[in-house]
């Protein structure tokens, strides 16, 4: 239970300590050279979210497990009390089951920690890219001038955890949505500043 | 919310027994408290540039809306907001569907602060120095002087009929028909005789006849039937591109493309051209045998891809291949419709389109082994199809970047380009899934405004990954230069 909530509490550390240089591409580090960074926050570099992400992360599945398991648990009852069934489904049900217990937990435990390492988000002067996926990759690149409005989330277990999400939203269609999940809680709003089209900004 | 209450009422009050009326009961009571949670603190206020908009208590939600970007301020007043002065306001700008902001109860002060502001931002928005603003002078209405607009296509019936034969809609109608038999008011009087009658004349059929003819005859009159189908469905289509597009004009003006058509029902269509998004060009086999193709727009404010009758989705049903070039200067003078220079996809697409295709079939074949036997090797008569597709795709699909757009083209049998402005992509998306990266290729997916779902869109697919990265590059360079109003 301790490595569950390693950062409990951690709400007030400097943001710039995980800023470290993530890598850059999805795969090639070397190939593309970045910037110097900028006094900004738009360094124009591929940055890790926030690692409360990950027990978060675990915290959201053991509640999605637990769900599918008590779907599992009405689903077997159905069976148990069906006179219709044989006696070999049933058992072979319940240790399905039982089974289900061990790998959703296994699963909700490790993939959190390893879709944080392929998670990453860029600020540029002008665009945001967000890049995730561990076998399926995406990378999505919105410019600051096609962002129509922004929204900044927070669920009570990233709240105790000091985390947000940022929302981007454009006119687009299949792609309208870009979640950033999982920045810190005092980052995402400078984020979100930096995005806004604020004209002022734009004609200095 | 609402949609999820009624089916949740409606348990209740149909359930038997007393452990599901406590089971919807609970329901309810979670649906309830969820809302609670969700909308229990709302508050707004105006910041500088923005309106900034709080939302939920456990979950929470704070979001900024630029005033330059609200497009509608729809306001409501029912009874109740009558009686204690305050309105209900919708707040939609240009993402989705669903209005941005709905506030139940706001202060006509409020309102008209909004207004302002909104009024202020757009007016500080045009006199930006620098900013590349399309349509900047929307703000104004148009004089009453209408403007110059010129006819630029015209299709009469030769084009029309060609168009039926190519589209070959006539199954539209044939189903139609059939609905209309099935389950339209004659269906209970005339259908079981049609069945009668259909049954006395196969009973009818001499025995001796069949035998004698043997099954040369046979596969003649069944050729001789299919033709004959065909030939009616086609002159069914034939009417219905007729009674939909008579009279096809197409025409401009220097702020919008109009197109009038129809028959019975004449419909005019007009688009202000900075609301073209996407133009999409298209050639069937038919199309290509006869020298046609056909264009279509897409247009923000359409999103869902259901057309409405009053969008407009032709630019031209049909027209000769070599004016497509002209009418498209017409539309969208700001490409270069003669300059693109196609790129070819990853040089290895086509094996492995090929290599996919086969092991599906392979695939398939082993499944239907195992019902069918040997017949199911039939199946593989397609191989041959397959080495045709994947060389047929590899070969036509392509992409070019044009000084002000970005195209794309794809298909075999059908091909089909879409054209999209640098001004009108909302967000570019590189995707590799584990084939993609195995092969060194990526998915560049461009993303505009009212896309048909269904559609053929820029989505380029088995690009080299290098290049694909440098043409995000690229497009990030030329959107940041533009501004999205619309």
């Amino acid at each position: 239970m301790v490595r569950l909530l390693p950062n409990r509490g951690r709400r007030g550390t400097n943001l710039r300590s995980w800023h470290g240089a993530g890598p850059c591409c999805m795969e090639d580090t070397a190939s593309r050279s970045t910037p110097p960074p900028l006094p900004s926050l738009a360094d124009g570099k591929f940055h890790l979210l926030d690692p409360n992400m990950i027990p978060v992360g675990r915290i959201g599945m053991a509640i999605t497990s637990l769900v599918l398991l008590g779907i599992g648990v009405i689903f077997l009852m159905f069976v148990s009390f069906s006179p219709g069934i044989s006696g070999a489904v049933k058992s072979t049900v319940w240790w399905g089951w039982v089974a289900l217990v061990p790998i959703l937990g296994i699963y909700s435990w490790i993939w959190p920690g390893v879709s944080y390492r392929y998670t990453f988000y860029c600020l540029k002067d002008d665009c945001l890219i967000f890049r995730r996926g561990v076998f399926w990759k995406m990378e999505t690149l919105v410019p600051k001038s096609r962002v129509q409005h922004t929204d900044i989330s927070q669920g009570p277990v990233q709240r105790a955890y000091a985390i947000s999400d940022l929302i981007i939203h454009t006119a687009g269609t299949r792609y309208a949505l870009v979640t950033v999940n999982g920045l810190p809680r005092s980052l995402a709003p400078q984020l979100r500043d930096h995005l806004l089209d604020r004209i002022d900004d734009r004609t200095l | 919310m609402r949609a999820l209450l009624f089916p949740i009422i409606a348990g209740i009050l149909t359930a038997r027994g007393l452990f599901l009326v406590f089971f919807f009961g609970l329901l309810l009571l979670g649906a309830i408290g969820s809302a609670l949670l969700r909308y229990w603190r709302y508050r707004y206020r105006f910041a500088e540039q923005e309106l900034v908009v709080e939302q939920g208590w456990i979950y929470r939600n704070v979001r900024h809306i630029s005033y330059v970007r609200i497009q509608n301020i729809n306001i409501t007043r029912n009874l109740f907001h009558r009686l204690f002065g305050v309105s209900g306001m919708q707040l939609e700008s240009a993402s989705g569907s669903e209005p941005e902001a709905v506030m139940e109860s706001l202060s006509p002060a409020a309102i008209d602060e909004l207004h302002e502001r909104v009024r202020q931002a757009k007016q500080r928005v045009v006199e930006a120095p620098g900013a590349v603003v399309e349509g900047a002078g929307e703000a104004q209405p148009s004089t009453a002087l209408p403007l110059p607009r010129r006819q630029i296509l015209r299709l009469g019936l030769g084009e029309l009929t060609r168009h039926g034969l190519v589209s070959n809609r006539g199954m539209v109608l044939v189903g139609a028909a059939l609905a209309f038999l099935f389950q339209g008011p004659m269906a209970d009087r005339y259908l079981p005789d049609f069945f009668r009658w259909a049954a006395r004349l196969t009973e009818r059929l001499p025995l001796e006849l069949v035998e004698a003819l043997g099954p040369v005859v046979w596969l003649l009159g069944a050729l001789m039937g299919f033709a004959v189908i065909m030939g009616v469905l086609s002159l069914l289509s034939v009417i219905y591109a007729i009674v939909r597009f008579y009279r096809f004009t197409l025409s401009v003006d220097p702020e919008s493309v109009r197109a009038e058509h129809g028959l019975f029902t004449r419909v005019a269509i007009t688009v202000p051209r900075r609301r073209v998004q996407l133009v999409g060009y298209r050639a069937n086999p038919f199309h290509r045998l006869l020298g046609r193709s056909s264009i279509r727009i897409e247009t923000a404010g359409q999103s869902g891809g259901n057309e409405t009758a009053s969008s407009l989705r032709w630019l031209a049903p049909i027209l000769p291949a070599g004016d497509a070039a002209r009418v498209l200067r017409e539309v969208q003078p700001e490409v270069d419709w003669e300059a693109f220079q196609w790129r070819p996809l990853h040089p290895r697409a086509r094996a492995r389109i090929l290599r996919v295709r086969l092991i599906l079939l392979g695939a398939a074949t082993a499944l239907l082994f195992i019902p069918m036997g040997v017949t199911a090797l039939a199946a593989l008569l397609l191989v041959p199809l397959v080495f045709a597709y994947a060389r047929g795709y590899a070969r036509y699909a392509g992409w070019a970047v044009t000084p002000t757009a970005i195209a794309y083209r794809s298909g075999w049998l059908v091909q089909q380009q879409s054209i999209v402005r640098f001004i009108k992509i909302q967000t570019v998306s590189v995707t590799r899934n584990p084939f993609d990266r195995r092969w060194g290729m990526a998915t560049v997916n461009v993303d505009t405004a009212g896309a048909d779902p269904g559609g053929h869109g820029i989505r380029i697919r088995f690009i080299d990954y290098e290049i694909a990265c440098e043409l995000r590059d690229l497009l990030e360079e030329k959107m940041s230069e533009t501004n999205f109003i619309w």
